[in-house]
């Protein structure tokens, strides 16, 4: 009981520490009396350190299985494994707000002791913004979900996780869509202190848009690893299936991937302050917004959160936190006016960049209101009524192929007035590309239109893209001599933001023929196969070779025996390849009555998956039924998440700070402007 | 005409077509969300595709693997009220009684809702009964 009465007592302190953190920041930003400043940054240490022991004695309440307490009652028992007696600490409600809690106070730590120009200033006020927020956490934690609620009677064993959590997404899904998710908090807190101090410049700009990109990467991560643990699981509709919670993590991705464009025009023309600052707050204000929805009970979900006062909790602070912003935009409107340059032609980088913003907000509003609509529905006529997939679809697709033209014709659009005769020369290759790669889809066969569309405007910015790398070292090679392939190397590392940036957009055309080609060209067929016999789909042939059952530590495994072979064209006849796989699906029985899980078995190929479901058998006829799905590139989808995190990675790495040899202007800079 | 002007006027062309994809993807495929009491109460047309929220009878599953043929009742909270579900498909794991799930269909004039669409809920976040 000890461990567990010392972390309801560190979460008591809090109550004390937090609201000291934020009255010694004012204090601090007020005066800069230094010794005020000394005390609040102790402030912020002691205030990770409290919320730090919380979590460990939690864990430790979790990982020794203590039933004297409801909360790892719930979420563990004995024969849980360790890695997920771990993950527990995030898989429940009133866990996952400490876990939230957690890396709140770990940012706030980062960014108190960070430097940077005008740090000093700064500073203060942003750890004051941040700590109101860590306020309502510390509150809703202490009155509302406390994790240390102590049983009367401690049972023999605990309920356990879920048998389809037990999976290594458990460890890595939820903690990066947390770490993205609370990460906003901070460009926010940058937004609204730059509003404060009057100082919507170039400082604000710099630090929120590591801020934002960190945190994006986190998001980003969580929404990929999510969508790929999603489409291996039976019941789940897929890698993607529109679902509240699903959009709860689209929205701010969407709001900080436009102002992560936005601010680019920002740092080059001075451009667009007001706009920013409303991207980022809107970006946070969209997470807290995501999780009072979904944990409301407002809105039914496949992921069943609980339906408790926590709606109510953040239903009020959104409404706080939304008239709080509003108003210091309104109040410090007049620091916008100070702008200088002005739009001067619709058709230039300028105006692209805007043109991406009204469309990922287009598609941004459109998610809210397909999300929101059971309750507008509701309050209007009275009846729920709902939007599903089908919806979404014929909404986001569209803007999504828009984007994705624009992604093409962006590269090439020169600042301030773009130049028709240069604009149709550079858009010329990579046109025909797109043209040429459309004829011989629609010759090979392939003719689904909406799939034929998107490969047309991927090979388009393709194209587009590995041109601009290509001009790019072109000019560089031209300069100083040096051969292609180091030109290419120095180039990109000495403008990596921009190149980059054009890595995450090869990757979003990797994923987009990806979703394309499983959209148009998946096939399934549902077979009963007895021992021995055969069935085709596409080009491969599948040989069931029986079932077989196998003992596991709390478990029975009845597995499904299967070999995949390729069938090879020859001029007039198909002949049998050799075994090139195996899949093994199997449903598991628990010993201890829990319901059996299906988990379907997969033979992954660069180029296509075979994804097999045992669904039955039948001892009478010895029959098996099997569900089979070919998803051709499907695989695309993940290798391009793959390289957009690692284009995002590496566009964040820090510059290193070494003097480089003095070089010509045109060399050291051929084609400065950043991307992302 | 102004570059201000141009450009407000090609965005508001971008921002009508939106807002047009939103309303008519709203009037095409929005459903009925409701409960199974709501279901069950109310008269719509045989016609109308509904969406209901239950919770599964674990003695009303018949499942025949062979004809991928799922037939199952879904009651509200209080188990007062039931709505026999068919569906064609799979069964999904975790079908259990008790269990929240989400039908998507047509109720016929057999008072029997043909899913076109079942999902069952992620547990994430699941509240174990105590």
């Amino acid at each position: 009981m000890l461990i567990g009465e010392i972390g309801r007592s560190a979460m008591l302190m809090l109550i004390l520490v937090v609201p000291y953190v934020w009255i010694s920041s004012i204090w601090s930003a007020m005066t800069r009396n230094p010794r005020v400043t000394l005390s609040s940054k102790m402030a912020v240490v002691a205030q990770f350190l409290l919320v730090g022991l919380a979590s460990a004695c939690l864990i430790d309440l979790l990982i020794t299985n203590n039933f004297h307490y409801a909360y790892v009652v719930s979420y563990t028992s004995r024969s849980l494994e360790l890695i997920y007696r771990i993950a527990a600490f995030w898989g429940g409600d009133a866990g996952s707000l400490l876990f939230w809690l957690l890396i709140m106070s770990l940012y706030t730590l980062v960014v108190r002791f960070t430097r940077h120009e005008d740090s000093e200033r700064m500073l203060p006020v942003v750890t004051a913004i941040m700590s109101f927020v860590t306020m309502f956490f510390v509150l809703v934690l202490n009155l509302a979900a406390n994790p240390f609620t102590v049983l009367s009677a401690a049972p023999a064993d605990g309920n356990g996780l879920n048998a389809l959590l037990q999976n290594p997404g458990m460890t890595v899904h939820p903690v990066n869509l947390y770490l993205g998710y609370v990460g906003f908090l901070v460009p926010f807190a940058y937004g609204m202190t730059a509003l404060i101090l009057k100082r919507a410049d170039a400082t604000w700009l710099k630090v929120t848009r590591k801020w934002t990109l960190i945190s994006w990467l986190f998001l980003s991560c969580g929404i990929i690893y999510g969508a790929h643990w999603s489409y291996e699981e039976l019941g789940w509709g897929g890698y993607w299936s529109w679902d509240p919670i699903e959009n709860a993590a689209l929205m701010p991705w969407l709001a900080a991937t436009a102002f992560l464009h936005s601010a680019i025009i920002q740092e080059r023309k001075g451009m667009l302050k007001a706009w920013n600052v409303i991207l980022v707050s809107l970006t946070f204000l969209l997470t807290l917004f995501g999780t009072a929805l979904t944990r409301g009970g407002l809105l039914w979900s496949i992921h069943a959160f609980a339906n408790g006062p926590m709606g109510f909790w953040f239903m009020s602070f959104v409404g706080l936190m939304t008239t709080l912003t509003i108003f210091v935009i309104v109040w410090r409107w007049g620091v916008f006016k100070m702008m200088t340059a002005k739009f001067e032609a619709v058709v230039s980088k300028e105006g692209s960049f805007l043109l991406n913003n009204v469309l990922f907000l287009g598609a941004l509003f459109a998610v809210f209101w397909g999300t929101v609509f059971p309750l507008v529905s509701e309050a209007v006529t009275g009846t729920q009524m709902l939007v599903s997939g089908p919806f979404y679809n014929s909404v986001v697709l569209p803007i999504g192929v828009a984007l994705i033209f624009l992604m093409g014709v962006g590269p090439v659009l020169a600042w301030r007035r773009a130049n028709m005769k240069s604009l149709r020369f550079a858009l010329m290759i990579p046109a025909a590309v797109a043209f040429g790669v459309g004829i011989a889809v629609w010759v090979a066969g392939y003719q689904n239109l909406l799939s034929l569309a998107s490969y047309m405007a991927t090979s388009f910015v393709a194209a587009s893209i590995l041109l601009e790398f290509y001009r790019g070292a072109l000019a560089r090679t031209k300069i100083t001599g040096e051969n292609m392939l180091f030109s290419l190397v120095r180039m990109i590392s000495k403008n990596r933001r921009r190149y980059c940036g054009y890595v995450v957009h090869l990757a979003v055309v990797v994923m987009v023929i990806g979703f394309a080609t499983t959209g148009g060209y998946s096939q399934q067929v549902t077979v009963n196969l007895t021992t021995g016999q055969q069935v085709q789909i596409g080009n491969y042939v599948l040989t069931f070779h029986g079932l077989e059952t196998k003992d596991e530590p709390g478990k029975v495994l009845l597995q499904g025996d299967m070999l995949v072979q390729a069938l090879n064209h020859s001029k007039n006849q198909s002949t049998l390849g050799p075994v090139i796989g195996v899949l093994k699906p199997n449903v598991t029985f628990f010993i201890d009555g829990n319901q059996p899980t299906t988990n379907m078995g997969l033979y992954s190929m660069p180029f296509a998956d075979l994804y097999v479901v045992l669904d039955g058998s039948d001892y009478k006829t010895g029959q098996s039924l099997f569900e089979i799905h070919l998803n051709p590139l499907v695989n695309f989808i993940w290798f391009g998440g793959y390289l957009y995190i690692l284009g995002t990675f590496l566009s964040l790495w820090p510059e290193r700070r070494r003097k480089a040899k003095p070089e010509s202007p045109a060399v050291r800079n051929p084609l400065p402007e950043p991307i992302a | 005409m102004s570059v201000r002007v141009r450009l407000w006027s090609a965005f508001a062309i971008v921002i009508v077509v939106i807002v047009s994809l939103i309303t008519v993807g709203v009037v095409k495929s929005a459903t009925y969300d409701l409960t199974v009491t709501q279901a069950l109460a109310d008269h719509l047309s045989a016609d109308v595709p509904i969406t209901v929220r239950g919770q599964v009878v674990g003695n009303s599953v018949a499942w025949e693997p062979s004809h991928e043929y799922l037939q199952f009742s879904i009651a509200n909270t209080q188990g007062s009220s039931t709505l026999r579900v068919r569906y064609h498909g799979l069964r999904p794991d975790d079908f259990t009684n008790g269990w929240p799930v989400v039908v998507t269909g047509k109720i016929g004039s057999d008072g029997v809702l043909t899913a076109t669409q079942l999902l069952i809920k992620c547990p994430s976040k699941y509240e174990a009964k105590s």
